[in-house]
């Protein structure tokens, strides 16, 4: 081809148009936001939590962006569907990290996508905050870049179990799904109850999902048990409740279970009368303690949650389990304040920064004080007993954090980045 | 021994339930030879539609019995005749051709199943017209569970009656068993089968009805129970009616019996295996002919 006059203006002027955008595209990239990935159970078993998790992010992050953003940037957030799949989940994390190049995600509630996502954390060097609580993601299958920023069941087991022991009873039966964080609570609970000296009756797992509680639930020995402990999902809890209404267990024994069984249930039914929750977060304003009350308020306006712990449209909020998702931007806002953070490749300086990081009450921390523990990260905070009395969860008491301490299971500080 | 009877009781109770729905689809392969995979969907949205009546009706009468009577009538006819619409514009252009219905019907299934799940998230609850229980063999037994079975058996008579009293059933009867001589004879065939796949579906969806007070009224609750719906229709013969109830009544005594020795995962492992001994040793199943 000739060159001409005009096709050399054309080239060159393209040239140098090129030459003068290029370092303003560069320069915009980076000062970019913060990108925050939401490994979100938007369908599937537990779609009501991935929605309302969903949306406590969006306020928080909307709250961080109006107070000027974490440390001059502001954040933004990409939703992916993780389904309450496992392999779904494993997809998204990836999607979010190689395609959309998020900077942190905030995983799925769901224990088993968050064991299977852990390990892909490590390799794609991707600080992970998964919001299932089985005890193991902050174990052997966690790892230096998981972070779990609301309790683990063994810290919710050991939080509440001596107060069950000493005023429910001494004889338990403990009823559990087959489901991942089910099968944590059973094995906590055997452990920690045969430590306190109370006896275990009997030992039952129940499929996911079963047809019918009846023939699982006429197993149970009613002579013997005095306190039942229960671990479901929130389908399988309230037909749980229901058919054990339906059997008369609620007259004849105490009924217990981890506040994640009923977060989005209302308990405004006579099947709920009388049962008991160990909680990380008072569902109605009523039961947060005096010091607590301004942020709890900020809390619930922020998200959109009345004092009775509905929304606008009247659902019932897991606000017990939504906190873990506030706290958990709170802490990467912390966490990067603390480093210098700028980009993932200081990363490492961030996950020093957070190791062992503690923190007082506040808008971001409106569950209270806590610390992040440096061997296993996992969040240790205050837990609550309550109690369902004419349909509504009553707080019978708060139990300080240093109650649900243990040994911690794996110890990351020791890890390569 | 308390214990086994009670297991069996409740086993016996959730047979006939169960028998109900197999006989919706055993009837609509008998005389369609559809094998409707949407049934679970049908038997989901007779729970979704009398939970749904149960709520309008709740604002004008206070009548909770009365109301629950009212559901299970018109739940099932309201998706009877969503089925009958059904029938008549997606399946009866594929009517010939197996396979196409096959999928047809699966593609219903997740459509009615999807289309539920975006107006109803989550589980809904109805309440049973009949509360209280009594103690049978040392264990309190709700008394709506034998109402329930009790109903399932009324409706299997309402059935019978249609089929072998009414000149609809003989119809019905006559294209199953020769399609091309009913059409010669001038029986209205099109009409029976949108008739019997309505009926078909209006069975299943009675099931739902039924049993919305003792599970969870959800989008996806009708999958688990189509796959042992299914199961009963295979092991009871295809096509064959009582061969169908047998099939579930055996299905749900075998789980029950285990689940009072073994872990509740194990018995249902069990009672699966042992419905696919008595396939193994009956390949045509209990009933079933060698045309089938």
């Amino acid at each position: 081809m000739k060159l001409t006059r005009r096709a050399f203006l054309r080239r060159t002027s393209q040239g140098l148009l090129a030459l003068a955008l290029g370092p303003a595209l560069f320069g915009r990239a980076q000062a970019r936001e913060i990108i925050i990935g939401h490994q979100a159970p938007l369908t599937g078993a537990v779609a009501q939590f991935g929605l309302w998790h969903n949306r406590a992010l969006r306020a928080a992050i909307d709250r961080i962006n109006s107070e000027g953003g974490v440390a001059g940037r502001a954040l933004i957030l990409i939703t992916e569907d993780e389904a309450s799949n496992p392999e779904t989940g494993k997809d998204k994390f990836r999607k979010l990290v190689l395609q959309d190049g998020v900077d942190f995600v905030i995983g799925s509630v769901w224990s088993a996508t968050n064991l299977a996502t852990a390990p892909l954390a490590k390799e794609l060097k991707t600080i992970y905050f998964p919001q299932g609580i089985a005890t193991e993601i902050t174990g052997a299958a966690g790892n230096r870049y998981i972070f779990k920023s609301y309790h683990s069941v063994r810290a919710a087991v050991m939080a509440g179990a001596k107060w069950a022991v000493e005023h429910l009873g001494r004889r338990w039966t403990i009823i559990a799904s087959e489901l991942e964080f089910a099968q944590s609570q059973k094995d906590d609970w055997t452990a920690r109850l045969q430590q306190l000296g109370a006896e275990i009756v009997d030992v039952i797992t129940i499929p996911f999902r079963p047809t019918d509680f009846l023939p699982l639930l006429s197993r149970i020995n009613l002579e013997r048990t005095e306190v039942l402990y229960q671990a479901f999902t929130a389908v399988d809890t309230i037909r749980f409740l229901q058919t054990a209404f339906e059997l008369g267990f609620q007259e004849r024994l105490k009924i217990l279970g981890l506040i994640e069984g009923i977060d989005v249930l209302d308990t405004n039914d006579p099947a709920f009368e009388g049962t008991y929750y160990i909680t990380s977060y008072p569902r109605r304003a009523e039961g947060v303690p005096q010091e607590l009350a301004e942020f709890d308020r900020f809390y619930r306006q922020a998200v959109g949650i009345d004092e009775e712990g509905r929304s606008a449209q009247g659902e019932v909020v897991p606000i017990a389990d939504l906190f873990g998702s506030w706290q958990a931007l709170s802490l990467i806002k912390l966490g990067i304040e603390r480093s210098g953070w700028q980009s993932k490749a200081d990363n490492p300086s961030l996950i020093q920064a957070l190791e062992g990081l503690s923190w007082t009450a506040g808008p971001q921390f409106p569950q209270g004080e806590g610390f992040l523990r440096a061997e296993d990260h996992l969040a240790f905070h205050s837990h609550y007993v309550e109690r369902v009395e004419q349909g509504r969860l009553r707080v019978l008491l708060r139990i300080p954090k240093e109650a649900s301490l243990y040994e911690p299971l794996a110890n990351y500080t020791q890890q390569e980045f | 021994m308390e214990q086994v009877l009670f297991q069996l009781l409740n086993g016996f109770v959730w047979g006939w339930a169960l028998a109900l729905i197999a006989l919706g689809l055993n009837l609509v392969y008998g005389v369609l030879r559809i094998i409707n995979v949407a049934h679970g969907a049908f038997y989901m949205l007779g729970a979704v539609a009398g939970w749904a009546i149960l709520g309008q009706l709740r604002a004008i009468s206070d009548l909770y019995l009365l109301n629950f009577a009212l559901a299970l009538l018109v739940a099932p006819l309201l998706v009877g005749l969503l089925g009958m619409l059904l029938e008549w514009t997606i399946l009866r252009p594929r009517e010939d051709k197996p396979v196409l219905t096959i999928i047809a019907t699966f593609a219903l299934l997740l459509i009615l199943q999807q289309g539920v799940q975006l107006l109803l998230p989550g589980a809904q609850r109805v309440v049973p017209p009949i509360a209280g229980g009594m103690e049978i063999f040392g264990l309190r037994y709700p008394i709506y569970r034998l109402v329930l079975a009790g109903l399932s058996m009324g409706f299997m008579l309402v059935l019978w009656l249609l089929l072998y009293k009414t000149r609809f059933g003989m119809w019905a009867r006559a294209v199953h068993q020769d399609r091309e001589l009913a059409l010669a004879i001038g029986l209205p065939v099109p009409w029976i089968y949108g008739l019997v796949f309505g009926l078909g579906v209006a069975l299943a969806a009675a099931a739902g009805v039924l049993t919305a007070p003792i599970v969870p009224v959800e989008a996806s609750m009708g999958m688990i129970i189509l796959i042992e719906a299914f199961m009963v229709v295979i092991v009871g013969g295809l096509g064959n009616l009582p061969g169908a109830i047998i099939a579930a009544l055996l299905f749900r005594l075998a789980e029950g019996f285990f689940t009072v020795w073994m872990e509740p995962i194990t018995a249902r492992a069990l009672a699966l295996l042992f419905m696919g001994a008595l396939l193994f040793l009956k390949p045509q199943g209990l009933f079933g002919t060698h045309e089938d």
